[in-house]
């Protein structure tokens, strides 16, 4: 290259860095979602000096078409306040880890989603909200998952989770299957299906290649194993004294689902939305997963017959529970720069329509009171089990953070026959102590 | 005899792509084999991922960054080869594999306090911070490749300059600079392409919507469409198609480059 | 060329005055400064953050509060005892040396294949290296839709030749050798194009003289080909080790490390120790052990080619 193009190189380099640094990244692409234009002109404001523009940042975990609606309620939020601008993102699987990359850097977003995790882990980030109008409103069944002793509130949850494995309504009534409501029922359920389906049709599907499934799984028994039934361990996991010794049974249960037979057989390859495809097109009968994996196979195949049922009973005698938590919120960071603003937007998606509209979109109840949702086709289920209860997910309230990563890894062991349900146990009480020394 | 490996060679190279055609002009109701090409004409994906992702934008994000990097890197890395490559003093060696070294650092290591940095410095979303880090990163690779080229053109060249009376700088900038253009197009292609799939510093720095780069947009594709792989095909489709054209542009450079520099004895 | 011949005439006399400036500037010494720019960066963006992250590999940091503790060794002593940390290494070697190999011998011999006079070798060249351009989460989709147990390419297959279909992923041992083969494919493109260019650098007289003298191809290739191909080779095949002994993308997208921990690399086991199992300082710990295996494996073999390299 001569002097002349390598001047000319350097000089267009200069011009483009500073044409970046200069460029203002703030305003985003056009989106697809259109957003609904509001009605009226938003008012004049006072004659006063122009507001100045804020922008706040808000991230969601949330992807889809709950992202997509969330952005659009978002969207009327900025139209209705004119000198607040929306950062609105939605990073999708990568979520937690770019949480936790910032929250070491102390750099939230001033608006978050906490899925689950609002006292636990997202805790000491978020600004108490006791104080905001629909404080006083949240539903009782959720409360105790986003408020603490000291009354804090740490988010809004706008809806909450009542869950409980999925199925296909129509594979069952094929093989003449009654939703199983304890452990030995859906054993045998299962038997029923592999005999007479000629081992055609997966009685559980498992996408245990995304990991989260294999947790799915104990979460939901580890709650019918140790909290739902009368004596329980609550007092002895709370305190951690539990005698880790009675766990095997969740890992040799998970086994015995893989020996015989009831397993679909590339339970350590298959991932989530394979799960989705196999009850969609009936190559599965059960799914350890809940009420969102429905859209999911309807996408796939819209007559697909989708059902909930509570999670069976374990211990003989008790009865069949759903699990619960928080789904989609919003918490405000502590250390927010325009902690107003965010405070706004929360108090926004609270409405009531708004709520409404989010807890549809999930089918799934809402999480202030007094809200109807219209759970269309999961309705006939709720109503069906209406009196059962609905205990937080398990590892939310009685595990330290960082355990759910042990569930999944060890029950993928033990499927892939590389540990005992026994050594799986050692090791689950193992982690178990280092995290919650951490702590 | 050749000409029939050749053949072969190409048909299961091309198997991969060839799956992904089929998946992307697909609907997503169709779960029929990977193999079997669709008996209907689909084209809307292509379409539909176009409006509905931020790819376009994405693309000019990751030009952007991709030019400015790689005009930066090459910049310093050329300047920080030639002392190495020509004055091997034992300070110079230890600055040498030094920066190999960096080479081999997982990006793990150095992220939650080089994140934090960004942080303090305001550079989160910001196009100049990518550039300089990914700069930082991709120098390793830089020098090793000049300094290697370096060493093959003879001393003599420099002994004579100097004789004339130059500099060193003058030596440099005047005599070697304009003979390393062949090699130069080698590490363009290296860089660029390195650059224009960085994932795992994107995730981080590029935080706003307005700013993110072509992987993160495809990543967002396989999360948020999970279910809909075909639109996830279409979009990785369209996302290859700038640097596939960049690399046959200048592909005829980059053998050349590398067999006149880099690899010569 | 005025503007030389002025430089030349400053030079000349700042020459004759003498002073410091000039001398330095004559000097080799001052020429250190242009690696300033570098040493800079280097500083700032990795020496820093590393000294940083050494330190946390002495604590029990969980990745992201605020709080944390010093705990001395206990991280590395963690890591020395538990029999993950062995499986790991022997994948990584695995991937490292296994793709190394492949992709070297591959890389050559479609190098001498596609070095020859044939036509379209240019379109058969750049479909060999296609993959290397293509985003390594696109490929990594592409490979899991071709060994998918339901409804993969392999799968199918299987199926139309009337045979069981098979879990591929689904086992540790096999899995970590079906990444080693993916990862040969997909970066083969890379080993041929350094070789490619290695076999243009070979001064033609050198074969020609050889074939006059009555040798055969097989002769000419070990006398005279491979030691020419030295330099070629050291880049090959230091650049693949230390990238095969990372290897993270693929892994990730195929298999995640699973099932279990059966497939992780060195690389992949410390993302997921740092974001899964919030184990910040055991995954520090492993970063240092896996910069230290690297340094070992790259570094040797470097030295190891450079010496047998031939002078011209």
């Amino acid at each position: 290259m001569n002097t002349t193009k390598r001047i000319t190189a350097l000089l267009s380099l200069v011009i483009i860095l500073s044409l970046a640094a200069c460029a203002s990244p703030a305003t985003p692409p056009p989106e697809a979602a259109a957003p609904t234009q509001p009605e009226t002109q938003p008012e004049a404001t006072e004659a006063s000096a122009p507001a100045e523009v804020v922008t706040i940042s808000v991230m969601t975990n949330r992807v889809g078409t709950q992202a997509e609606l969330l952005e659009q309620i978002a969207r009327k939020y900025e139209a209705e306040n004119p000198d607040i601008k929306v950062d609105f993102s939605a990073p999708g699987a990568d979520y937690e880890k770019l949480m936790k990359i910032k929250m070491a850097a102390n750099d939230m977003p001033d608006v978050f989603s906490t899925h689950g995790w609002a006292k636990i882990r997202y805790g000491e980030f978020l600004l108490d909200l006791k104080d905001q109008p629909w404080a006083a409103q949240l539903d009782s069944a959720i409360k105790p998952a986003v408020t603490d002793d000291t009354g804090k509130v740490y988010v809004l949850p706008m809806d909450q989770e009542k869950t409980g494995p999925a199925f296909n309504a129509d594979v069952l009534k094929e093989y003449g299957v009654e939703v199983p409501l304890t452990w030995t029922d859906f054993m045998a359920g299962c038997e029923t299906i592999k005999t007479k389906s000629d081992g055609k049709v997966a009685c559980v599907h498992m996408g245990g290649a995304d990991s989260w499934p294999v947790g799915q799984y104990y979460d939901f028994f580890s709650t019918a194993l140790a909290i739902s039934p009368t004596p329980n361990d609550e007092k002895a996991l709370l305190e951690g004294t539990y005698d880790w010794t009675k766990y095997t049974v969740l890992s040799q249960n998970l086994l015995d689902l893989k020996t015989k037979g009831y397993l679909n057989a590339d339970a350590l390859t298959a991932k989530y939305t394979d799960s989705a495809v196999a009850l969609a097109e009936g190559k599965a009968a059960f799914g350890f997963y809940g009420p969102f994996i429905c859209e999911e196979a309807l996408k796939t195949n819209p007559n697909f017959n989708c059902g909930v049922m509570p999670i069976p009973s374990l211990v003989e005698g008790d009865k069949p529970t759903f699990a619960g938590g928080e789904l989609t919120t919003w918490g405000v960071w502590k250390d927010s720069k325009h902690t107003d603003a965010a405070i706004k937007f929360v108090n926004y998606f609270a409405q009531s329509e708004n709520v409404k509209a989010v807890a549809e979109s999930n089918k799934v109840p809402a999480g202030l009171a007094e809200i109807e949702v219209d759970a269309g086709y999961l309705t006939q289920y709720y109503t069906q089990y209406a009196d059962l209860r609905t205990f937080t997910y398990f590892d939310r309230i009685y595990l330290p953070n960082g355990m759910w990563d042990v569930l999944c890894k060890n029950g993928q062991d033990v499927l892939a026959g590389g540990i005992t349900p026994e050594q799986a146990t050692d090791n689950i009480a193992k982690e178990y102590a280092r995290l919650l020394a951490s702590q | 005899m050749s000409y029939l490996t050749m053949f072969i060679i190409s048909i299961i190279h091309l198997i991969p792509f060839y799956i992904l055609i089929n998946l992307a002009l697909k609907t997503r109701q169709d779960t029929g084999s990977k193999w079997m090409p669709p008996d209907y004409l689909y084209l809307k994906n292509f379409a539909d991922v176009w409006t509905q992702s931020h790819l376009a934008s994405a693309l000019l994000n990751d030009l952007i960054i991709t030019v400015c990097t790689v005009a930066l890197v090459v910049f310093v890395g050329v300047l920080a080869a030639y002392p190495l490559a020509r004055y091997p003093t034992r300070w110079n060696n230890a600055i040498y594999t030094l920066s190999i070294s960096t080479l081999i650092v997982p990006a793990l290591t150095v992220l939650v306090p080089l994140y934090k940095l960004v942080v303090d410095i305001h550079g989160v979303s910001t196009y100049w911070a990518m550039v300089l880090v990914l700069t930082t990163f991709f120098l390793p690779t830089v020098i090793f490749l000049y300094t290697g080229f370096i060493g093959t053109i003879p001393r003599e060249l420099d002994e004579a300059a100097l004789i004339d009376g130059c500099n060193r700088y003058e030596i440099f900038f005047r005599i070697i600079f304009p003979l390393l253009k062949p090699v130069t197009a080698s590490v363009i292609i290296i860089i660029m392409l390195g650059v224009w799939n960085d994932y795992r510093f994107s995730l981080f720095l590029l935080q706003k919507r307005s700013v993110q780069t072509v992987p993160l947009v495809l990543s967002q594709f396989f999360s948020q469409f999970q279910n809909n792989l075909p639109l996830a095909a279409a979009g990785s489709l369209l996302s290859m198609i700038p640097m596939a054209l960049i690399y046959l542009f200048l592909q005829k450079y980059f053998v050349s480059g590398l067999a006149e520099g880099a690899v010569k004895g | 060329m005025d503007i030389v011949q002025s430089a030349k005439r400053n030079i000349d006399e700042m020459r004759k005055t003498g002073g410091r400036w000039r001398r330095f500037f004559d000097s080799p010494a001052s020429l250190n400064l242009m690696y300033a720019p570098a040493l800079l960066l280097f500083t700032v963006f990795i020496y820093y953050p590393i000294a940083q992250g050494i330190k946390i590999s002495f604590t029990n940091w969980n990745g992201y509060s605020a709080h944390y503790s010093f705990v001395g060794l206990e991280k590395y002593r963690y890591m020395f005892t538990d029999m993950r940390t062995y499986k790991v290494i022997i994948n990584t070697l695995i991937y490292g040396l296994g793709s190394t190999l492949f992709q070297n011998i591959l890389g050559l011999a479609y190098a001498m294949l596609l070095n020859t006079k044939l036509r379209g070798r240019g379109i058969v060249r750049t479909i060999v290296y296609f993959p290397v351009i293509v985003a390594p989460i696109i490929m990594g989709y592409v490979w899991y839709f071709i060994f998918q147990y339901d409804g993969g390419a392999l799968n199918d297959i299987m199926l139309a030749l009337g045979k069981e279909p098979i879990d591929w992923l689904g086992n540790g041992p096999r899995a970590v050798w079906l990444i080693t083969l993916v990862n040969t494919f997909q970066y083969m493109g890379v080993a041929m194009v350094v070789y490619l260019a290695g076999l243009q650098a070979i001064p033609k007289e050198y074969l020609e003289a050889a074939e006059v003298d009555g040798a055969s191809g097989f002769y000419k290739f070990i006398h005279i080909t491979l030691p020419l191909l030295m330099p070629a080779i050291t880049v090959s095949v230091v650049l693949n080790i230390i990238e095969g002994l990372k290897l993270f993308d693929v892994i990730v997208s195929m298999t995640n490390g699973g099932p279990g921990y059966a497939s992780h690399s060195l690389s992949t086991m410390m993302s997921d120790l740092f974001f899964a199992g919030q184990d910040a300082g055991f995954a520090a710990a492993l970063g240092n052990l896996m910069f230290v295996i690297i340094s070992l494996f790259g570094i040797s073999s470097l030295k190891f080619l450079r010496r047998k390299e031939v002078d011209l």
